[in-house]
């Protein structure tokens, strides 16, 4: 077998020129200088002989009569299956720009939450009755001078506090805080419009913010600057924060006036105010994210 | 109305159209699929097959020789056919391959077969029977190229657009097919003329 294989073997560049030659695809010089091989070469002249041979018998293969007729019916054009595919492509086409405006909506909700442009735009998602807790100018003049009273026992050395401060102290106080000192007046009118439903930020009485920040854990103290740190564009006394130990509740400025406010029972706070509650770019993010798969998987099996 | 005409006719959903189309060329698409497959059943379904994508797919014809278009469908929808056939070990032609490599070995075996009985090949086959049962020997791609050049009479620039492949590839396949079916006649001299016999 071994031996019968050579040919194929040892004369493949010659297999190819043998091809070329019968059609014609040889050069003047190319064909002009094979020829001259055939002509000193019989073992090469007979491959060519019987080489034009079989092209010329296949050539001569007569054709196969038709089985039956090809034509499709003529229903086949109201088949939605069988339809050209000119409708679902559009579709397809659609879903598929769809699917990539979903996906750019959800990169860019992406983008705001890596960026961290969302910083600024927590405070809006406060409810307009917490985030409009304004002071009169004179009850501004009074928070400032209810900060120093509030600072004092936290800058005088107080003891850890005891970690049992519920949750939403906090949030307590950044509810407290109104817009900073310069926004006060700007507030006004709208806290005026909205104050009955105000009942929370008087809840916290300047005795017992005074000591729960005293007894605050340095763990709190620390979540609680971090807090601040986000939203330090819209805290009027960023610097005062800094440099101040107490929590949170003494540090916002303007937020303290409340301490000043007669006690009023607690309410719980609402639920677009709680810390943890999901922003709108998030819930954007995980639309377009659902958006951008269904639309996708719609496209890609309508194409 | 011309073959541009039918065409965007078709292509507008027209089926009346498009089975003027298939009149046109179903022979020649037919017997392209037989010579691939080798058998009427295989081809018959083939070629149904590939005017059913064709008429399916006529929106994606940007113009062009439509015969060519057309023979791509069906050489495509052979390829397929015998894969699929390749996966059916019980199926008739099986053993054939997809890679040059395991198609050397089969075309081997099937010159081997030939051999032991010659005279009954030389009673029962006249020569272009040999090679058209030879050339289902051949790996597929080759077998295709042989059928749409010395078979079909296509030239290169036709079968590399058939093939969407390159002109060297063509020279290429085509090269090797004729030189194995030439080696195979050449093993095999009572099928050949007097004059070749030595």
């Amino acid at each position: 077998m071994g031996n019968r294989r050579s040919p194929l073997i040892n004369h493949q560049p010659d297999d190819e020129l043998i091809s070329a030659y019968l059609d014609g695809r040889l050069t003047d010089s190319e064909q002009a200088a094979f020829e001259m091989r055939l002509r000193a070469d019989p073992a090469l002249k007979r491959q060519v002989d019987v080489t034009r041979l079989l092209v010329t018998a296949a050539r001569s293969l007569p054709p196969q009569p038709l089985p039956r007729d090809f034509t499709l019916p003529l229903s086949i054009s109201a088949m939605p299956e069988a339809r050209p595919r000119a409708r679902a492509s559009s579709l397809a086409w659609f879903l598929r720009v769809g699917s990539a405006l979903a996906t750019a909506v959800f990169v860019i909700a992406m983008g705001i939450d890596l960026v961290g442009l969302s910083a600024p735009s927590a405070q809006p998602s406060l409810p307009a009755t917490q985030a409009t807790v304004a002071v009169s100018p004179a009850q501004s003049e009074d928070s400032i001078a209810a900060d120093a009273a509030i600072t004092t026992p936290a800058e005088s050395g107080a003891p850890a506090p005891s970690g049992a401060m519920p949750e939403a102290q906090p949030m307590q106080a950044m509810q407290q805080a109104g817009p900073s000192v310069a926004e006060a007046p700007e507030a006004q009118p709208a806290a005026s419009e909205q104050a009955e439903p105000m009942t929370m930020p008087q809840a916290v009485p300047q005795v017992t913010t005074a000591q729960r920040a005293a007894e605050a854990t340095p763990d709190m103290k620390s979540m609680q600057r971090n807090a601040e740190t986000e939203r330090a564009p819209s805290a009027g006394l960023v610097t005062q924060t800094d440099a101040l130990p107490a929590p949170q509740p003494a540090e916002i400025g303007p937020s303290s006036d409340v301490a000043t406010l007669p006690d009023e029972p607690e309410t719980p706070l609402p639920l677009a105010a709680q810390p943890d509650a999901t922003p709108w770019w998030r819930i954007v993010a995980g639309v377009a994210f659902v958006l951008a798969v269904f639309l996708g998987i719609l496209g890609w099996r309508r194409s | 109305m011309d073959e541009a005409a039918l065409i965007k006719a078709a292509q507008r959903g027209d089926a009346h159209a498009f089975n003027a189309l298939v009149l046109s060329y179903q022979s020649q698409v037919y017997n392209v699929a037989y010579r691939i497959m080798g058998d009427a059943a295989s081809a018959s379904d083939v070629t149904q097959e590939a005017f059913l994508s064709a008429y399916k797919a006529i929106r994606s014809f940007r113009g062009g020789s439509f015969k060519s278009w057309i023979l791509r469908t069906v050489t495509n929808a052979c390829f397929d056919a015998l894969r699929y056939r390749k996966r059916r070990p019980a199926t008739s032609l099986d053993g054939l391959g997809a890679d040059d490599d395991s198609q050397e070995g089969d075309f081997e075996a099937f010159l081997a077969s030939s051999e032991e009985s010659p005279a009954d090949a030389a009673e029962r086959a006249e020569l272009r029977d040999a090679i058209a049962r030879a050339a289902l020997a051949l790996p597929p791609d080759q077998r295709a190229t042989f059928v749409l050049s010395d078979v079909q009479g296509m030239t290169y620039e036709e079968i590399a657009d058939i093939m969407q492949t390159s002109l060297g590839t063509v020279k290429s396949r085509l090269s090797r097919a004729r030189a194995k079916l030439r080696d195979y006649l050449l093993r095999q001299p009572e099928l050949l003329p007097d004059e070749f016999r030595q």
